[in-house]
């Protein structure tokens, strides 16, 4: 039986090391570098707005206004004198519907009898 | 005046009776005085002086004469005293209830009826002068006057109707204030009423051609004469019944009408102040004029109305 034997592997732990190294120095310096070209931040001119005082007029108020408003006198209130609830007596009975009746009309007045007639000449 | 007269004095009194009495009398010698089939009446004394100038005449014939001469004024000639001529050319010679409903006279050919202003009157002297040819006829304007005088007479004393062979004078109302109702005949059916008429005072009158007719000669005549013609009148109408503030307005405008016919005689009696009419065409329609109706009697009518 022959037994083949692994070949030993290289040491490479400083090599990874170094390529680890290296990938971390180029990206902090990738972005420093970009950092370094972002374009100046322009100023914004603010708009020129004049702004004119407002020009206010004083009109004399309405005499209504000013005037006392003409409230009506307020009555005095008396207050009622509301008989207590058992001493309020039951109102009467509405009487009752009268029945309906006949009602004769009564026949047009005869024609009284003619006093005279008129004709051609008799 | 050959008509048949009723008096009615709406009273209890006693000497109502004795007026009673006075009106006929009065109704009798204005007959006498009037009439033109009284041989020896004024009337016929002045016919027979036509064409001879002017003669006196006694007091009722020259205020008969006056009244019927107003009254041809008054309907432009149509009803005119001059057609005593005619009415004798178309056979009514003599009084009607002797006729029998036949003439015998000798037919002749009618002419227009003279003028009515030809007629002279001197109211000084009381004459009239009547032209040659002349005849003059006062029937129904005569009856119509003697009328209203008996019943304005005996209206002093006592509510009065006078009813002069179917034409009617009123003096007033009756002694309870009531109108007297007044029937219209109706010329189809004389036994019935067109209408029932309550009236106070004034007079109705009715004309018409149903009545006083006669045949003369083969031919139907009748007592209405159309002076324009001279012939008995030709009219649409049968009778034309009118009330009037007195009775000789309503009779004279009752005959207007007849001879005008109903459409002429309807726009004649519009202009006619107070006065109503109520016509029957010949036909059997009957026409009435707006203001009738106020004197109609109506079943809602009080009689003391």
């Amino acid at each position: 039986m022959n037994h083949t034997r692994k070949p030993m592997r290289a040491d490479v732990s400083g090599l990874k090391w170094a390529i680890s190294t290296a990938a971390l120095a180029a990206t902090i310096g990738g972005w420093g570098w970009l950092t370094a070209q972002n374009p100046p931040e322009v100023a914004i001119a603010a708009p020129q707005i004049a702004v004119q005082p407002p020009v206010v007029e004083r009109q004399p108020l309405p005499p209504w206004l000013t005037d006392d408003p003409m409230l009506p006198v307020l009555p005095t209130v008396v207050p009622l004198n509301i008989p207590a609830r058992d001493q309020v007596a039951a109102p009467p009975p509405a009487p009752a519907a009268p029945a309906l009746r006949e009602v004769t009309i009564p026949a047009p007045a005869p024609a009284p009898a003619p006093a005279a007639r008129t004709r051609s000449s008799r | 005046m050959g008509s048949t007269i009723t008096i009615v004095i709406d009273s209890d009194e006693a000497n109502a009776r004795s007026a009673f009495a006075g009106a006929y009398q009065t109704f009798r010698a204005y007959e006498r005085i009037l009439s033109r089939f009284q041989p020896h009446s004024d009337l016929n004394a002045l016919n027979r002086c036509a064409g001879r100038g002017p003669q006196r005449v006694g007091q009722t014939l020259w205020r008969a004469l006056q009244h019927a001469l107003w009254m041809a004024y008054r309907s432009d000639g149509l009803v005119t005293p001059a057609v005593g001529e005619a009415l004798h050319t178309a056979g009514y010679d003599r009084d009607f209830r002797q006729m029998a409903g036949i003439s015998a006279a000798d037919l002749r050919t009618p002419s227009p009826v003279p003028d009515w202003r030809l007629i002279q009157c001197d109211p000084r002297r009381r004459t009239v002068a009547i032209p040659a040819g002349m005849r003059l006829d006062l029937g129904g304007s005569a009856k119509g006057w003697t009328a209203t005088l008996i019943a304005r007479r005996l209206g002093r004393r006592y509510p009065t109707l006078v009813d002069a062979g179917g034409d009617i004078a009123l003096s007033g109302p009756r002694r309870d204030g009531s109108p007297w109702p007044i029937e219209v005949a109706d010329p189809f059916h004389p036994d019935r009423g067109l209408a029932l008429l309550m009236l106070r005072r004034g007079g109705v009158a009715t004309s018409g051609v149903d009545y006083r007719r006669w045949l003369h000669r083969g031919k139907w005549q009748h007592h209405l004469i159309d002076p324009r013609t001279g012939d008995p009148v030709r009219t649409d109408l049968l009778t034309a019944t009118v009330i009037a503030p007195t009775l000789s307005l309503a009779e004279m405008a009752a005959k207007v009408i007849l001879i005008l016919g109903a459409e002429s005689g309807l726009h004649w009696l519009a202009d006619q102040p107070n006065m109503a009419g109520l016509l029957v065409h010949r036909d059997g329609q009957i026409i009435r004029t707006p203001n009738v109706d106020r004197y109609c009697w109506q079943s809602s009518m009080s009689a003391n109305r």
